[in-house]
């Protein structure tokens, strides 16, 4: 009689220790459900003006006035000024400026414009998106930004297949413009410094090409239809690196501290959208010294070294915007 | 049986008319006005312009789809030949030459001191465009907008597009320079050629 009770007891003290253990599984599930964005199978309602809201608190309201490409109206009967230089503004470098905005184009897209509701993912180069298999939901967005040399051609499966922009400057333009894009893909110039303008220039008017006065000699055969070529308003990388990473503007000769192009696109879509997602962002840890830092090629952190950029920085930025819910993120941070 | 036959008959020429209007519309080449490679933005007046060639060929300047000058309107000459258009309406004001070689330049000041505030200003040269420019002249071309009429030289070919009130050295210049080493005529350099869309000019 007592040993069946002492059973009843163990059989009971079991089901209670299942039932704590599945329950802390699950809580913990949910837990990290709060960093991994589940794929949308259906697609997230897109409220419009979301990220104008969001951003104009980290931005400042006035922001969104600012137009997204430069265009020649606004310098060639009106005086723009601009109080920075380049990266930060076109102080200095109008001239050469001006004679790229004559032979390239400063819209939208019609379609793009359009939208009701602008749905966008900016596609790091990071290497979590190896294996990720997003390829299909990043198709799925009204816009889809790209940067610098990120590979599409061979990695579809991970990485999708439509650009719509590609952000890049001229060290970073080693990428077949045709293959790696659309027919319609902007390729949107982000100029660190005047040559970045004349580069540009040379190419799209086949002129005698510039050598000098680049980190990496960029490409001097480009095959591009000049009606793809956007110019960034450089006002972006200002409040980038203004209001994300607290950067002066006039920074002493030796540090030359600048945002990433990826922390770029991050700003210049929360100005363009309504709705942000990112993947593909975040480096591997400093101690992890062998894990690479693309998804397409073999370098490590140590390359980043002496490129001008915080990249700790950079990653509480970005932490600080999916935490307000500003963006959020399809691959884990 | 005959109605079927008709609609039968009817289904095919619908068919075979809507292929061949998807193939005719596919296959045809947009046109922008001008003849320029690409639709000006809204808000934006097209432009193409083309220097004479050698003493033989004169210049053309187009604006807006309009032939302002050209050898067929017999309104160009040796020299620098101008278009005057409004900057907000891209209606024409004005066509006129000045020889530079042969002629006097002071017609020719006192035409540029006269330009309206708020002026498309289009100038291509013919055969000689340099020979009788002074300092005076050339800075007020430069106060168009014009970086190359500084070192304008003997038979140079040059076309430019600027603007009174212009706030910025213009995009809108093309010059080569007569050098007997790389003309393509005997003592001509190669034609020089332009296009674009100048924005309009708003109060």
């Amino acid at each position: 009689m007592v040993s069946k009770s002492r059973w009843k007891l163990l059989a009971m003290l079991a089901l209670v220790l299942v039932v704590m253990v599945w329950y802390s599984i699950s809580r913990e599930d949910r837990y990290i459900e709060l960093f991994y964005f589940p794929i949308p199978e259906k697609k997230e309602p897109c409220l419009q003006g979301e990220a104008e809201s969001k951003a104009s608190k980290l931005f400042g309201n006035y922001s969104r006035d600012q137009p997204i490409f430069l265009r020649l109206e606004d310098y060639f009967w009106v005086k723009t000024p601009s109080a920075y230089e380049l990266p930060y503004g076109t102080k200095g470098s109008e001239d050469l400026l001006l004679r790229v905005l004559a032979i390239t184009s400063s819209s939208i897209p019609k379609n793009i414009q359009s939208l009701r509701c602008r749905r966008c993912v900016v596609v790091g180069n990071g290497h979590r998106l190896r294996n990720s298999s997003l390829g299909d939901a990043i198709n799925k967005y009204d816009v889809v930004i790209r940067l610098n040399n990120a590979p599409v051609a061979g990695y579809e499966g991970d990485v999708g297949s439509k650009t719509t922009m590609r952000l890049f400057y001229p060290e970073s333009a080693h990428f077949d413009p045709k293959v790696e894009n659309n027919p319609d893909t902007l390729l949107v110039l982000v100029a660190f410094k005047a040559m970045d303008f004349h580069w540009i220039e040379t190419i799209l008017s086949d002129k005698k090409r510039v050598r000098k006065g680049f980190w990496k000699q960029p490409p001097l055969i480009w095959d591009v239809n000049p009606k793809q070529i956007r110019i960034l308003n450089p006002f972006f990388m200002e409040i980038a690196a203004d209001k994300l990473l607290s950067l002066p503007m006039q920074q002493p000769r030796k540090i030359k501290q600048k945002p990433t192009t990826g922390l770029l696109a991050i700003t210049l879509a929360l100005h363009l959208c309504d709705l942000v997602h990112i993947a593909g962002f975040g480096y591997p840890d400093a101690y992890n010294k062998k894990q690479t830092i693309h998804y397409y090629e073999q370098i490590t952190l140590k390359s980043m070294a002496g490129s001008g950029h915080n990249v700790s920085q950079e990653a509480l930025a970005i932490k600080r915007m999916l935490e307000m819910g500003a963006i959020k993120n399809l691959t884990s941070f | 049986q005959v109605f079927e036959i008709k609609m039968d008959a009817s289904l095919g020429n619908l068919f075979a008319r809507s292929a061949l209007d998807t193939a005719a519309r596919s296959t045809k080449p947009p046109r922008y006005k001008c003849g320029i490679s690409k639709a000006c933005p809204e808000k934006h007046f097209a432009f193409k312009m083309a220097s004479g060639a050698a003493n033989v060929v004169g210049p053309k300047i187009c604006l807006e789809d309009n032939v302002l000058m050209s050898g067929v309107k017999n309104n160009v000459g040796r020299g620098i030949n101008v278009a005057l258009a409004n900057g907000k309406t891209g209606e024409v004001l004005d066509t006129k030459y000045f020889d530079m070689w042969g002629g006097d330049v002071a017609p020719f000041i006192e035409f540029l001191k006269a330009i309206q505030d708020g002026t498309i200003v289009l100038m291509g040269t013919y055969d000689d465009g340099a020979t009788k420019l002074n300092d005076e002249a050339r800075r007020l071309i430069a106060d168009l907008g014009s970086t190359s009429i500084t070192n304008l030289g003997f038979r140079d070919n040059w076309v430019f597009c600027g603007g009174k009130g212009i706030k910025t050295k213009s995009p809108f210049e093309q010059h080569i320079k007569n050098n007997k080493d790389t003309n393509k005529y005997e003592g001509w350099p190669e034609v020089v050629e332009m296009e674009g869309c100048i924005p309009q000019k708003q109060d």
